[in-house]
């Protein structure tokens, strides 16, 4: 009843906007609607055709499945495309087109959380945020621009290029009160499909952890215009309690979610420390292996440890060498685990046992690609007695 | 920050920095006196040292092309209708040009919309990008590439086969033509709007019908550019097959038949 | 939209003439189609030795980094940066802050594959997509210790590239040499011949 509620709410909320999208109806030739979708278009050929596009075709479907899902009767008007960029972020064009980065897939648990935000940038689409946004600054070169619409937008470096280049409305171009609104409507949608109502606080406080593990410089943008993640967080869990006040006894999706995810966690991890945020990866790893199931403890586990051994602060170093350690007695441990265990020991003069580590990554990765080295290291410890 | 020689090569706009926007700007100030429109015709040179002259057959590639006009009181012109009707009119009347000069056009050759990336053309037409940008910048009288001086020396390479195959001619004309700074589309266009624009002594904002358009020729045969143009003027419009028949023929004018 | 992208839009907005009257000088030391470097030369850039059998087009940027070219940096770019410090980035696009602690910085003592992974950042912050590096492999420089790579990745377009990479780090500094060129018709145009000047790449005290 009370999502009935929050959802005829959020249909009503801030009115002085245009009227909400009708499923399956396209803009009016010639309208500015109709232009702005043109522009979109061509940003979306673009896209389609972009070197960090993901093709796989399991994961799209899966993650297409859920747009869908949370849709409901506009499953017909989106196109979902996964990119790869390592950061948490999501958009949706004003012409339907989707858009997820890998650094949120990443960073999700069950498939309630995927849907969770993806509710929300659809509600974007659905109340026509981007349109107001559109009509408000009268198609200066500035709001094009935001679009990203052959500009260059600064701030997270390559992936700033990125959004920019994909034309999508990102998350940061929204007005405050689109956002929350987004957020009430967005929630309403993933609820009304059955989804996990606290997923979205699991997430807001996954996410301020993560903002608050950063110690220092400028928020990045993706961050910007929303209403404070601390907001966000006290508006959402309220929301989830209001939903279901007695608890909730339904399956937020995780099997679902990690069966989908899974092959590509290797990926996104190695992408997650390629950002060089060291304090945030090993905030956000540390969460990912503090809930790991049992097979997944490994992996987590060592790319934790490579988090700590990069960043390289006091203590981090004993802590890289006791996860290494661990991790190489959990079933399936990354190769890479064998090479920096095999490293570590050669630093403490066990030329044996140091030997033997590099072997058996020799062995379980004999296509990586630095063999060579390791190769080189090995014929060091072995070459004198 | 300053720009990495290390970016990928075509910014998706310029800024006030070095390498590649730092090249430009300093171009941009090095410019002559601006006329009304401007020109940056070259024509490469054929084995026995004189400029080349086209003898066979032309294919026109579908042309990159967008019509995207932001007046000054913020009139909304429908610039969907524009680009649409331009692309049918452009192909049409290079066609007409052509034979009047007694050069045999060949049907218009359409990219697939989804042409996939990786594949032979997808690169070709990504490598003719490269080329027609080097071209645009290192043509330019002033900024001549050490390696080449003032000749046109660039090449497709051996993909051509692959046109020529699909075609039969025995030359291709490729178009990029961009009517407003804001318009969608290929990087690289940003870029030659900018060095046209200042040419002709203008605010960067190309809007209010000014257009921009480089053209290439390349023989299919060996994968030379026999053939570069880079436009810039003030007039013209593509909505119409007469207008887009006076922006053809000043694109056109120094085609060495 | 946030101050910060008010600021940014603005900028963007601005003229590029008005950005031309900004820039104090010309973006080169020499013209902006470079200085000719001819073959079969043995050139110093800094501590680095270098003999090539093509012609480039040297365009000089900078103290510490150099590009040639042959037929513009779209087509081939050979990059040539020398003496990065511990804390400097990479490509020398600034320093390490601890209010910026997130980049690409060079430190003492970091691993051959760490120094392979700095390139690669490096790289995808200029834009770069899907980069590979095969055959990553320890080199000598004449007598001095570094490591080598091919490079394999796709512009922001798709045009796909191929390249090579060496370092070294020589008196407590990184030295790089880089090059990349479209895998259409450039790159095995002059494959071999650039992969001659990584071999010959030597350090020589000035």
């Amino acid at each position: 009843m009370f999502t009935l509620l929050l959802a005829a709410c959020a249909a009503m909320a801030v009115a002085a906007g245009p009227e909400p999208a009708a499923p399956g109806v396209r803009p009016p030739p010639g309208s500015d609607e109709d232009e702005l979708w043109y522009a979109m278009d061509q940003a979306e050929r673009e896209l389609r055709q972009h070197p960090l596009l993901v093709r796989d075709e399991a994961l799209n479907a899966y993650v297409r499945g859920v747009a869908c899902k949370v849709a409901a009767d506009y499953c017909q008007d989106l196109r979902v495309y996964i990119v790869e960029q390592p950061w948490f972020n999501a958009s949706m064009a004003p012409n339907g087109m989707m858009m997820v980065w890998t650094g949120a897939l990443l960073r999700f648990q069950d498939e309630s959380e995927l849907a969770l935000v993806l509710g929300h940038e659809f509600a974007h689409f659905r109340q026509r945020h981007s349109l107001q946004q559109w009509r408000n600054t009268k198609r200066t070169t500035a709001f094009l621009n935001s679009f990203g619409l052959a500009s260059w937008v600064g701030g997270a470096g390559a992936a700033g290029q990125v959004a920019g280049l994909l034309g999508a409305a990102s998350l940061y171009q929204h007005s405050r009160e689109a956002e929350r609104e987004a957020d009430r409507a967005g929630f309403a949608a993933a609820v009304a499909q059955g989804y996990d109502p606290m997923a979205g606080t699991r997430v807001w406080q996954r996410m301020k952890a993560e903002e608050d593990a950063r110690r220092y410089g400028k928020p990045i943008p993706v961050f910007a215009t929303h209403p404070r993640t601390a907001e966000r967080l006290a508006d959402v869990r309220a929301a989830g309690l209001a939903a279901a006040p007695d608890g909730w006894t339904g399956d937020p999706g995780r099997e679902a979610y990690l069966a989908a995810v899974r092959p590509h966690l290797g990926d996104w991890l190695e992408d997650e420390l390629g950002r060089r945020m060291y304090d945030s990866s090993v905030q956000v790893i540390g969460d990912l292996h503090a809930l790991a199931p049992p097979d997944l403890q490994a992996l987590y586990g060592f790319y934790l440890a490579e988090a700590l051994r990069r960043r390289n602060e006091p203590g981090d170093r004993e802590r890289a060498e006791a996860l290494y350690e661990t991790v190489l007695g959990q079933p399936d441990p990354p190769p890479g685990a064998w090479r920096e265990w095999g490293l570590v020991l050669r630093d403490r003069g066990d030329r044996a046992g140091a030997a033997e580590a590099l072997r058996r990554y020799l062995s379980l990765a004999p296509e990586a690609d630095d063999v060579a080295f390791i190769r080189h290291y090995l014929t060091e410890l072995e070459s004198r007695p | 920050m300053r720009m990495s020689p290390l970016q990928v090569s075509a910014p998706r706009r310029p800024r006030p920095s070095r390498g590649w926007a730092g090249l430009l700007a300093c171009l941009l100030a090095l410019a002559p006196a601006f006329a009304a429109a401007y020109d940056q015709n070259r024509i490469a040179t054929g084995p026995d040292g004189k400029p080349v002259r086209i003898q066979g057959s032309v294919v026109v590639i579908e042309p990159d092309l967008e019509l995207s006009l932001v007046t000054a009181g913020g009139l909304e012109e429908p610039r969907r209708a524009w680009s649409e009707a331009a692309r049918q009119h452009y192909p049409v009347e290079v066609a007409r040009w052509l034979e009047r000069k007694g050069i045999r056009p060949l049907p218009a050759f359409d990219l697939p919309d989804d042409l996939p990336a990786d594949s032979r053309l997808g690169q070709l037409v990504r490598l003719h990008e490269a080329v027609a940008l080097s071209i645009a910048v290192y043509t330019r009288k002033g900024s001549y590439l050490a390696t080449k001086g003032d000749r046109l020396d660039w090449t497709l390479g051996e993909g051509v086969a692959e046109l020529r195959e699909a075609t039969g001619a025995d030359y291709a004309l490729f178009s990029y033509i961009r009517d407003s700074y804001t318009s969608e589309g290929r990087a690289a266009l940003r870029v030659l709007g900018v060095l046209a624009g200042l040419a002709t002594g203008q605010l960067v904002d190309i809007g209010g019908g000014r257009q921009v358009a480089v053209a290439t020729l390349v023989d299919l045969r060996t994968g030379q550019v026999v053939w570069f143009n880079l436009m810039a003027r003030q007039t013209g419009d593509l909505r119409t097959p007469q207008g887009t028949a006076d922006t053809v023929d000043e694109l056109l004018e120094d085609l060495p038949l | 939209m946030s101050t910060v992208h008010r600021i940014r839009a603005a900028c963007r907005a601005l003229p590029l003439l008005l950005a031309v009257l900004l820039l104090s000088a010309c973006a080169t030391s020499t013209g902006p189609g470079g200085r000719l470097q001819p073959a079969a030369s043995a050139v110093q850039v800094n501590e680095l030795e270098l003999q090539s059998d093509l012609d480039w087009a040297r365009i000089r940027g900078h103290k510490r980094i150099e590009t040639w070219t042959i037929d513009g940096p779209a087509l081939n770019r050979l990059v040539i940066v020398t003496r990065i410090k511990p804390g400097e980035h990479v490509f020398l696009q600034g320093k390490e802050r601890r209010s910026r602690p997130d980049g690409p910085w060079y430190r003492t003592g970091t691993r051959p594959d760490e120094l392979r992974d700095l390139v690669v950042d490096g790289l995808r912050e200029g834009g770069w997509a899907d980069i590979e590096t095969p055959g990553l492999r320890p080199a000598s420089f004449g007598g001095v210790p570094g490591l080598r790579f091919e490079l394999d990745m796709a512009s922001s377009s798709g045009l796909r590239y191929g390249g090579m990479a060496a370092a070294a780090e020589f008196e407590g500094k990184l030295y790089l040499l880089l090059w990349m060129a479209p895998r259409e018709h450039y790159h095995d145009r002059d494959a071999a011949a650039v992969a001659a000047m990584f071999d010959r790449l030597r350090f020589v005290r000035r």
